[in-house]
């Protein structure tokens, strides 16, 4: 029997604009891939990088976050906050020894239900390569 | 005999007939814990006067210095509230600790401080996050010649042995000998870049930035030994898998004793996220998956925060290297925002502002 390794990935989408595209790509009957597990936050500017580490804690191999596009946050200005914020966590997980490939940023409108189901699709790709997050270090407890 | 040592009331006084150009210091003070430590005798007298002078006219509610510690190489924080109190502050070559972290918990009383320029940083981060007020704090700014690593003495003589140490420029004259006995003591000679802590090797700030006076004139900035990101680009070029063996190793050595996090001067919630129960982020015993995201958001709450004092590391009980964590925060807030906290206090954080058409950072996030 072929065991593909089939990656968990954590989706925290912006309520307005990514939480809406995922549902667009359902909804225009475009195909994205089961490994995604959304969870829907008020705004990608909620999002804390303590939920990405206990992501990964928890058993995700990836974890995406998706807003909606610079100039067009439901807030205003929300998502130029995550942008600064996720460009400095993602060079830090890197040094610690987490790839950084597997945390994603993404900007998904409203009405970009394609690109939605491309995005997960190109990021399940790749993690699968990546193989399984190995965080936990092997020692008892 | 080379030495004469007088004892009057647990004040050693060694005067060394080899250097007469150098002062005549008093280089022992007896501490209230017994120990004795060496001071810088002009500097000492100039805190003591000040600090009676700010206790006697009541500008200050407390003044926190340092006090000889627990042995020779080690310094404690002094809380001074009587004018009669004052005579237990010193300062020497071993004032390491910053001192700065104490103002996160009296912030609401007005309180005198001894900074050097390192800890005047973290003043500045403070005044700017608005966690204290200018006017319930007079610093008391020393210009730092910079400090001596405990360890790094500890590991080329005998700490026990120390009867004095003196400093001229830049060399460090160790004296070792049995305290009491009158056979000559050896005179060790170090180059003073050996001994200091790794911080001071590559200092950029002697002077306090930040102060209402100063005691001793403004100091040069050393010449820099090494570069001062070496140990961070090392990792940095090693693979992902040795990057995240090289912490996990590390990490598993943690207790949780969270001496890092009560130490730091920036880390100041009033409710602390690692202390939480409901929710409960952490667990209480150090699992180490929870050790790994400990470490990792602590130190990523510090970006464009850390003014790079590595109390943190010098306080590890188990010796992980928090510093090199630390001054990648620091290379990377440079090199994304152009930021080095702790300098001006009229720039935002780079954390709490935004560029629209920042694009350079938009590559970074996929």
């Amino acid at each position: 029997m072929d065991h593909q390794f089939e990656p968990k990935i954590m989706a925290f989408l912006c309520s307005w604009c990514s939480y809406t595209g995922a549902d667009m790509a359902g909804v225009g009957r475009m195909q994205y891939p089961a490994n995604i597990r959304i969870i829907r936050v008020m705004c990608s500017g909620r999002m804390d990088p303590l939920f990405v580490m206990k992501a990964f804690e928890s058993g995700a191999d990836g974890v995406l976050v998706s807003g909606c596009h610079p100039g067009d946050c439901h807030y205003t200005t929300g998502n130029y906050y995550t942008r600064r914020r996720f460009a400095a966590l993602r060079k830090l997980i890197d040094f610690l020894g987490i790839d950084n490939r597997r945390l994603k940023v993404t900007w998904v409108s409203g009405s970009e239900g394609a690109r939605f189901s491309e995005v997960t699709r190109e990021m399940t790709r790749e993690i699968r390569e990546l193989g399984p997050l190995k965080l936990l270090a092997p020692v008892g407890v | 005999m080379t030495h004469t040592a007088t004892q009057v009331r647990g004040l050693v006084e060694v005067v060394d007939e080899h250097h007469p150009e150098a002062e005549r210091v008093p280089v022992l003070t007896r501490a209230r814990s017994g120990t004795s430590i060496m001071v810088d005798t002009e500097k000492t007298e100039r805190i003591r006067e000040r600090v009676r002078g700010l206790l006697s006219e009541g500008r200050v509610e407390y003044f926190i210095g340092y006090e000889a510690g627990s042995d020779p190489l080690h310094v404690s924080p002094s809380f001074v509230q009587q004018t009669d109190e004052v005579e237990h502050l010193v300062w020497n070559l071993m004032s390491i600790n910053n001192l700065v972290t104490y103002l996160k918990r009296y912030r609401k009383q007005r309180m005198g401080l001894l900074v050097k320029g390192c800890d005047s940083r973290s003043v500045i981060e403070l005044l700017k996050l608005h966690q204290v007020k200018r006017e319930n704090v007079y610093l008391l700014g020393v210009p730092c010649t910079g400090i001596l690593d405990p360890k790094k003495v500890a590991a080329r003589c005998n700490p026990a042995a120390i009867l004095a140490i003196r400093e001229d420029h830049d060399l460090v004259f160790i004296e070792v000998g049995v305290e009491g006995r009158t056979d000559e003591p050896q005179v060790l000679e170090f180059e003073k870049h050996d001994l200091l802590f790794d911080k001071c090797r590559s200092c950029d700030y002697p002077n306090p930035l930040v102060y209402d006076e100063l005691v001793g004139d403004p100091v040069p900035v050393r010449a820099r030994v090494g570069g001062k990101f070496e140990d961070v680009e090392h990792l940095e070029q090693s693979s992902i898998e040795e990057r995240l063996s090289f912490w996990q190793e590390q990490f598993n050595k943690c207790i949780r004793c969270y001496a890092c996090k009560n130490v730091c001067p920036m880390c100041f919630c009033a409710e602390c996220l690692w202390e939480k129960r409901d929710p409960q982020w952490v667990t209480k015993y150090p699992n180490p998956n929870d050790t790994f995201t400990f470490h990792m958001i602590r130190a990523y709450h510090m970006v464009g925060r850390c003014t790079g004092c590595m109390e943190c590391e010098r306080v590890c009980p188990v010796d992980i290297p928090l510093g090199t964590i630390f001054k990648k925060i620091e290379k990377d807030c440079l090199e994304l925002f152009d930021y080095q906290p702790g300098l001006e206090l009229d720039v935002v954080p780079p954390l709490s502002t935004f560029d629209e058409g920042d694009q350079s950072q938009e590559d970074l996030l996929r």
